[in-house]
């Protein structure tokens, strides 16, 4: 089974920090650490890795110190480590993730199996995944809490209302996971310092799009606002619960609301 | 009166040669009440069962893991737990560690007070305890993995992960390393005394426990009150427990810029950890440190650290770290705070002690970058200070007995003569000792070297010339340059802890000068068990009992007095350079040791207890062996 983890470096949700004119974090104010459901994703490949051989393949997206979260699978018995290098802000639009991770998937060449988290700790979109399915032309599954092989490919077990769906997917496919999935494997310091001194695989961006789009337009950064929120509070004057609601409907009527 | 609480009554009995799992009880009341739990009634068992001559691998040879009755409770941080066996690395000293976690209060709540393993297995086994259904279980595919690798994997394929907790040895235990600890939960280290390496030798990878009853008490109503009353004299603490960064972190800060007591280059350069504390002062304000607690804990003092700085960046760590970086940091000549750190994780994964084979390596290093030791001795290593890749490829070597690191798994004592670097092996009786350049704390090193019964370990472990301890009648810190009692402060200090270690709780629910806890600990014993009239005497006789019973352990193993001033000269060297420089302690040491025998009422030159001595405690027929 030879999987590719997508694994995203985010700010540690844990941590203050500081936004710059454009409302992007201030990378330099705030540690990044793996996104949370990453760390799922790794130890579900890991895992899969060793029951039924393969190999594993970590996939980030980033600047430069989006090295930390590669190596960090790495330590976690992940076999190869690859981040796409650009400059954009941390956060990009889930599209424009999908379509950098797309690129290098396809450089990597034939692969079993996709994992994803179902969402990144930063932005909570749960679009990455699906998207880069669509864009490879491969089936997905999200919010996976259990993986199987089985003769025709994965059968898996999925969140849903009141209890869970069971599904097969036939191979190559895309899995998002969650926490339910396992309990991550925590890294190993020595495979983390065998991983710094081997190094990872890095792709210039402008390398990987050349053909596609261009990198300039794919990485323009927004601008991000903080909502100006107003309050306005005001009291109804009655003794009685009929004075409160006759006096609440008076309102809503002057508003315009009814 | 009988035991209504505290206690489940119970202790398991495996044999590994037999691979036999039986059921023993507790001794007596009358013997608890004079032992408690823990540490006191670990060293009581084992003196009824060694011999003179008995070897820590020899299958006889039992090794104990004991609570204490409030672990487990709702006492708090009544996470505490004990291994109790011959010691490793001395022969003559019982081997005491300490344990936190999660571990030894789920024992409990499977209805275990402890545990005694004798017998050696032919097979690498693991024990897993689910509440009262106990078993033995081949541990051959987790036989060379890692500790941090072993707990999960033990977890996760016993299904439970959430509940269950595994203490288990690494590659160093398993190879009989000097200082082979095990460790519990990820991230807490039994280390003094090398217990791994006797599970090593028993070929013991593993005990996994899940207990899901409770604790029984007393009286519940009273128990409860006065654990209230317990935390908010800790939460009252001028340092409270933190909120997010690591006690132990935080704590090297002040260590080197403040307190002077961070050894830099195998105790040579003490300037080093002034510019090395800065350095982790400004990457601690990078890193991502989340404090992880135990049983009951709000002191959370160990953490898992993600290193965001240097050449490190990228790299969790788990365990203490605290003064374990010290030792693999500043004392390896190592700058970077980041690199340390990632060093203890690899120390602590391996399953060692971070005082035995790290200061072995810090010894070599002296040695090569003085030109005593060149790269044709260390099979082509560059042992220059401060080359980490040198020092993992030395830890490994170290670890597999290859070329140099045959020698250095031979321990301090033994590696110095072969290599010839006697003046550079900084030990006390031949072996590492806590990390900390003690020199700064005299009394400390004091303590360490002739107030343990256990072998350099910190059994009065008030820091007392920094901070108060007002129970034992000291309301201001005493002037580290100023010996006068010393020796009677000491004794006191220890009475009181090995009094506390007795109990099933963490050291800083007791120690760092909190007001009232020595009359508080009795209260709540008796809540706890039903011991209405256990009092403060009481207490303080238990803990004057253990030290005795040590001191006659070790006279039965072959102590000598002499032993007591078996430190490198180093140590009893003034300070040279740093925040502490000048403090000394060895003009003062005969002093001090004199003061100290006289408090217990040892003869002053041999040591001995005197009956009167042993009458006062109750020891007076107390033979050690068995009868």
């Amino acid at each position: 089974m030879n999987s590719i983890v997508c694994i995203k470096a985010v700010p540690d949700p844990d941590s203050t920090f500081t936004l710059d004119e454009n409302g992007n974090v201030q990378l330099e104010s705030v540690p990044l650490v793996p996104s949370l459901y990453d760390e799922h994703a790794v130890e579900a490949a890991v895992a899969l890795k060793e029951a039924l051989g393969g190999q594993v393949t970590a996939l980030s997206a980033g600047g430069p110190k989006a090295d930390q979260v590669v190596l960090h699978a790495l330590a976690m018995d992940a076999d190869l480590g690859v981040l796409v290098e650009h400059s954009a802000p941390l956060d990009l639009d889930s599209r424009t993730t999908a379509t950098i991770l797309a690129e290098a998937v396809r450089r990597l060449g034939p692969f079993d199996l996709i994992l994803c988290g179902q969402e990144a700790a930063d932005s909570g979109a749960g679009t990455v995944g699906p998207t880069l399915a669509l864009l490879l032309d491969i089936p997905f599954l999200t919010c996976v809490t259990k993986i199987e092989k089985v003769e025709a490919g994965l059968r898996v077990e999925r969140m849903a209302e009141g209890g869970y769906d069971v599904l097969e997917c036939p191979l190559p496919a895309l899995l998002t996971v969650g926490s339910q999935v396992n309990h991550p494997r925590y890294p190993s310091a020595m495979k983390f310092f065998r991983a710094k001194r081997t190094g990872i695989t890095r792709w210039p961006i402008q390398d990987l799009l050349t053909d596609r789009a261009s990198v300039e337009a794919i990485l323009l950064p927004g601008k991000r606002h903080v909502p100006t929120v107003v309050g306005e509070c005001t009291f109804l004057d009655g003794q009685t619960s009929e004075d409160l609601a006759g006096g609440f409907v008076t309102l809503l009527s002057e508003k315009g609301f009814i | 009166m009988a035991i209504q609480g505290g206690y489940t009554g119970k202790l398991l009995d495996i044999n590994l040669t037999k691979q036999t799992i039986g059921t023993a009880p507790l001794p007596s009341e009358h013997v608890l009440r004079k032992w408690v739990g823990g540490t006191g009634l670990g060293v009581y068992l084992l003196s009824k069962e060694i011999t003179s001559n008995m070897r820590p691998t020899d299958p006889e040879c039992p090794v104990l893991m004991l609570t204490g009755p409030l672990t487990g409770t709702l006492a708090p941080q009544s996470s505490h737990w004990c291994i109790v066996s011959l010691n490793s690395e001395l022969k003559y000293h019982v081997g005491v560690s300490h344990g936190h976690g999660f571990w030894g209060a789920r024992l409990k709540h499977a209805g275990w007070d402890g545990i005694i393993i004798r017998g050696i297995s032919p097979n690498p086994v693991y024990l897993w305890i689910d509440d009262t259904n106990v078993e033995l279980r081949n541990a051959a595919r987790y036989w060379g993995a890692g500790t941090f690798d072993t707990v999960q994997r033990i977890r996760t394929d016993l299904g439970d992960p959430e509940h269950i907790s595994v203490a288990c040895i690494g590659p160093g235990g398993e190879n009989l390393l000097p200082g082979g600890s095990v460790k519990a939960d990820i991230y807490h280290a039994c280390n003094r005394g090398g217990p791994g390496s006797i599970w090593g030798a028993k070929r013991l990878k593993a005990i996994a426990v899940r207990g899901t009853s409770q604790v029984g008490l007393a009286d519940k109503a009273a128990f409860t009150e006065l654990c209230e009353d317990w935390k908010q004299i800790i939460n009252n603490h001028p340092e409270p427990p933190p909120t997010r960064e690591a006690h132990g972190l935080r704590g090297m800060v002040r260590a080197g810029l403040k307190e002077g007591k961070i050894h830099g280059k195998n105790f040579t350069d003490p300037e080093f950890q002034v510019r090395w504390s800065q350095h982790l002062a400004e990457d601690l304000k990078q890193w991502k440190v989340t404090p992880v607690g135990s049983w009951e804990c709000e002191m959370r003092c160990h953490n898992e650290t993600i290193v965001t700085t240097g050449p490190m960046a990228g790299c969790k760590v788990m365990g203490y770290t605290g003064e374990v970086i010290e030792e693999l940091g500043p004392n390896l000549g190592i700058e970077d705070p980041g690199v340390g750190l990632v060093l203890c994780g690899i120390i602590d994964d391996l399953g060692l002690d971070v005082s035995e084979v790290p200061r072995t390596i810090s010894m070599v290093m002296e040695a090569y970058n003085a030109g005593i030791l060149t790269r044709e001795d260390t099979n082509g290593l560059d042992l220059t200070w401060g080359n980490h890749e040198a020092v993992i490829g030395l830890i490994n070597m170290i670890v597999e007995r290859d070329g140099i690191g045959a020698i250095l798994a031979k321990g301090l004592r033994e590696a110095a003569r072969q290599l010839g670097t006697e003046d550079m092996a900084v030990h006390i009786k031949g072996t590492g000792f806590n990390p900390h350049d003690q020199r700064a704390y005299p009394m400390m090193l004091f303590q360490s070297l002739v107030a343990s019964g256990a072998g350099p370990a910190w059994q009065a472990v008030n820091v007392l010339e920094r901070d108060p301890d007002p129970d034992l009648g000291y309301p201001e810190p005493l002037d580290p340059d100023d010996p006068s009692g010393k020796g009677r402060a000491t004794y006191k200090g220890q009475v009181k802890k090995m009094w506390e270690d007795t109990l099933g709780v963490c050291m800083f629910a007791t120690q760092r000068g909190m007001k009232g806890i020595l009359d508080l600990g009795p209260r709540v014993l008796a809540a706890a068990v039903g011991w209405k009239d256990f009092s403060r005497g009481e207490a303080l006789l238990v803990g004057e009992r253990i030290i005795n019973l040590q001191r006659l352990f070790a006279l039965f193993r072959g102590y000598e007095a002499k032993y007591d001033f078996d430190i490198s000269k180093r140590m009893l060297e003034p300070v040279p350079g740093g925040p502490a420089k000048g403090r000394v302690l060895g003009p003062h040491l005969a002093g001090m040791r004199r003061e100290y025998y006289e408090c217990l009422n040892w003869d002053p030159e041999t040591g001995i207890p005197r009956p009167e001595a042993l009458e006062q405690v109750g020891l007076s027929d107390f033979q050690v062996g068995p009868e």
